[in-house]
């Protein structure tokens, strides 16, 4: 069977806000409009006797001095996306349960890792520089990790007997069913899960109806359980919103230097280089205020790309208290791995084809060209450019004493040349459109220039490549 | 105190003992005379050679070139002013697919080419046609490419643009010549400059050779006898 571990996060948006430690705040406390009680709340808030579940009006009552700020299914959602992206380094499937859970696939990640234990530490670990307040707990199927988890289990165990047995205790309140069908559940006198464990899916389906059998049957994983997981984005894109707004444009440096530690970790992870990166500043009542900074070396380091990003910003005026910060990456390179050569010292380790495609991008590829020859006696038509690596060297070969330059259009000598060569007639191409007669000579100029000249068959002279 | 050392170690006025110098053993050029003079070859690092186009500055590189094939590298060719024979190139036992032609649109896309190229390490040589002033940061900055990429990078120009020196580890100036070409070293580093001397090239290319006319002809009186 497949072991799963689910993750609940019950303060996501609180824990996301972005704070300073150090300055004296005041409680806060997130409150649902909608049911109108309180969600989330901060230590102090907690202190002053405040607690889930209470209404607005109880808890301003108990504390004169409260923050107080609407909670936002969509904040935490993104929030969410967010921690599964940087989870996603360290375990493989994860499926998001929005606003506030994730789903991790945990048995194909054990061949990776010694035992369950050590997986659970490095991602804990892992999952700690966030920084947020989660519970966890591990199951057999998604539901009955879900379900111990948003109990607050925060035991990592693999015993079958132990999961089942501690399922068995929960109440059904806390079933992922819709309050109508738990109200009827306890009406008939079933309060427990134990009450609906100990009955077979056949026996169930007589008594119940099909919603309280699918849910028992995929969560003791007798029915299949269709997951979908979670595929990261190739971008790194980072939304930060601020505790407090900020007009003074000096104040974003530390937030802003948290965004870029995660950009710097992303960077490093990917073993990438930001070349360029957009930072919009979303302002009250405003539009939105964008710019890019750039980096023409690339850089993955904080403390550098705060030190661009202070530059840009002196040239940038607010119209609006700024409230939060997009971070995101427009474009990466590749880190050139230095590759140290025991005699040579070090030496870049780009392959030829990684050094077309990063010319190419920048120039365009009809800037960048291989050499090819055509079988032709006409040298114009010999010598060709084409897309670079796409001929085999092996059949391309020459003994003709060529230029080394050909001129792109032979031009009139300007100046004296003395023939010092017999000549070496190229009559062609009556076939095409492109008839060719000429003698071709090497000449030597007054300056010492070697030349490659011809005279047509008007018994003009024209220069058509340097010996250079 | 320590702010102007810095200072005066960032203007490269400070030598100081504690350096060491990297004393590597250059490439040969396939010339026995260049080799003596440069003591080895050509060495990584920017070169800078001054000469009027088509007397042979290109050919001088050639066998210098060639051995870049041997190392399974390649050659970058950046802003010719042509198009490069394939059979010239062909002729002189080069594998044209690890030949590479960059056409950029202005210098500063041209020296970012050079840049790329010689950082990669996939590149054993790139030369570059440029005709406009360079400045000393850029040439800095193909030093650090090229030795990080363990490559060398040629600048073929037909004379010096600037009024200041440029910190080239090598400048040499050619000049035509009967049996190949005269050159000479402006300046080098870890070496002195040098007088005229010639590099021949018969033995590459006889045919792009004056022969020397041989001295027991004796010319047939042309005088008229009245």
């Amino acid at each position: 069977m497949t072991l799963w571990l689910y993750l609940h996060f019950p303060s996501l948006q609180l824990d996301a806000l972005f704070r300073q430690p150090d300055v004296g705040i005041k409680p806060l406390i997130i409150v649902d409009e909608k049911r109108n009680e309180v969600v989330q709340l901060s230590q102090l808030a907690i202190d002053e006797g405040i607690r889930v579940g209470m209404g607005l009006g109880s808890a301003s009552s108990l504390c004169s001095e409260l923050k107080v700020l609407p909670y936002q299914q969509q904040v935490e959602s993104r929030l969410l996306k967010r921690i599964a992206h940087w989870l996603y380094s360290v375990t493989a499937d994860i499926a998001l349960y929005p606003p506030n859970g994730l789903l991790l696939r945990v048995s194909n990640m054990l061949t990776l890792h010694q035992n369950l234990n050590s997986y659970w530490q490095h991602l804990a670990q892992h999952l700690n520089r966030l920084a947020l307040s989660y519970h966890y707990a591990t199951g057999y199927s998604p539901y009955a990790a879900r379900m111990l988890a948003r109990q607050r289990l925060d035991h990592i165990c693999a015993d079958q007997h132990y999961l089942q047995q501690k399922i068995a205790e929960q109440p059904l309140i806390c079933a992922d069913l819709e309050p109508k069908v738990i109200n009827h559940l306890a009406k008939v006198g079933v309060h427990c899960f134990d009450d609906l464990l100990s009955l077979s899916l056949p026996a169930l389906s007589k008594r119940f109806n099909i919603e309280v059998v699918n849910y028992i049957g995929r969560l003791t994983g007798q029915l299949q359980h269709p997951v979908n997981f979670y595929i990261p984005p190739e971008h790194f894109e980072q939304y930060l919103e601020l505790y407090y707004e900020v007009s003074n444009l000096q104040y974003l440096e530390k937030p802003l230097l948290k965004l870029y530690q995660l950009l710097d970790r992303y960077l490093r992870l990917k073993d990438k280089l930001a070349a360029e990166v957009l930072l919009v500043l979303h302002q009250r009542d405003s539009d939105d205020l964008s710019f890019s900074v750039t980096a023409a070396q690339g850089e993955y380091r904080a403390d550098k790309w705060k030190q661009l990003t202070q530059l840009s910003l002196e040239s940038i005026k607010l119209n609006a208290p700024v409230i939060a910060i997009t971070l995101k990456v427009t474009r990466t390179l590749n880190k050139y791995a230095q590759r140290v050569d025991l005699f040579k010292g070090s030496q870049g380790s780009l392959s030829s084809s990684e050094l077309v495609s990063i010319l190419s991008a920048k120039l365009g590829k009809d800037k960048i060209k291989g050499l090819q020859i055509a079988h032709d006696d006409r040298p114009e038509v010999a010598n060709q450019l084409t897309a670079p690596f796409s001929v085999q060297a092996k059949i391309l070969k020459s003994e003709l004493l060529r230029p080394s330059l050909l001129l792109p259009t032979p031009v009139p000598p300007t100046e004296a040349i003395q023939i010092v060569s017999c000549p070496e007639r190229v009559v062609t191409g009556w076939w095409d459109d492109h008839p060719v007669v000429r003698d071709y000579f090497i000449g030597r100029s007054e300056t010492g220039r070697w030349l490659w000249l011809f005279k047509d068959k008007n018994q003009q002279w024209f220069i058509h490549g340097m010996f250079s | 105190m320590n702010k102007l050392i810095d200072i005066l170690q960032h203007q490269h006025l400070v030598w100081q003992g504690s350096k060491k110098a990297t004393v590597s053993v250059g490439e040969s050029s396939g010339y026995q005379t260049l080799d003596e003079q440069l003591a080895g070859g050509f060495t990584q690092g920017v070169t800078e050679i001054q000469s009027e186009p088509g007397i042979g500055e290109l050919r001088l590189l050639l066998p210098l070139l060639k051995q870049a094939f041997s190392q399974e590298r390649l050659v970058v060719f950046i802003a010719p002013q042509g198009i490069v024979s394939a059979q010239a190139l062909a002729a002189q036992g080069f594998e044209l697919d690890k030949v590479l032609i960059v056409y950029p649109d202005d210098q500063q896309q041209a020296l970012w080419a050079a840049e790329q190229c010689l950082r990669s390490g996939a590149c054993h040589s790139v030369v570059m046609w440029l005709n406009q002033a360079l400045e000393v940061h850029q040439i800095k900055r193909l030093q650090v490419a090229s030795h990080t990429g363990n490559s060398h990078q040629f600048i073929l120009r037909v004379n010096k643009a600037e009024s200041l020196s440029l910190p080239f580890d090598l400048s040499m100036s050619l000049q035509a010549h009967e049996q190949g070409v005269l050159a000479r070293i402006n300046k080098r580093k870890q070496g002195w400059p040098s007088g005229d001397f010639t590099i021949g090239m018969a033995d590459y290319w006889p045919a792009l050779t004056v022969q020397a006319r041989p001295d027991n002809v004796v010319h047939f009186p042309k005088v008229k006898v009245s």
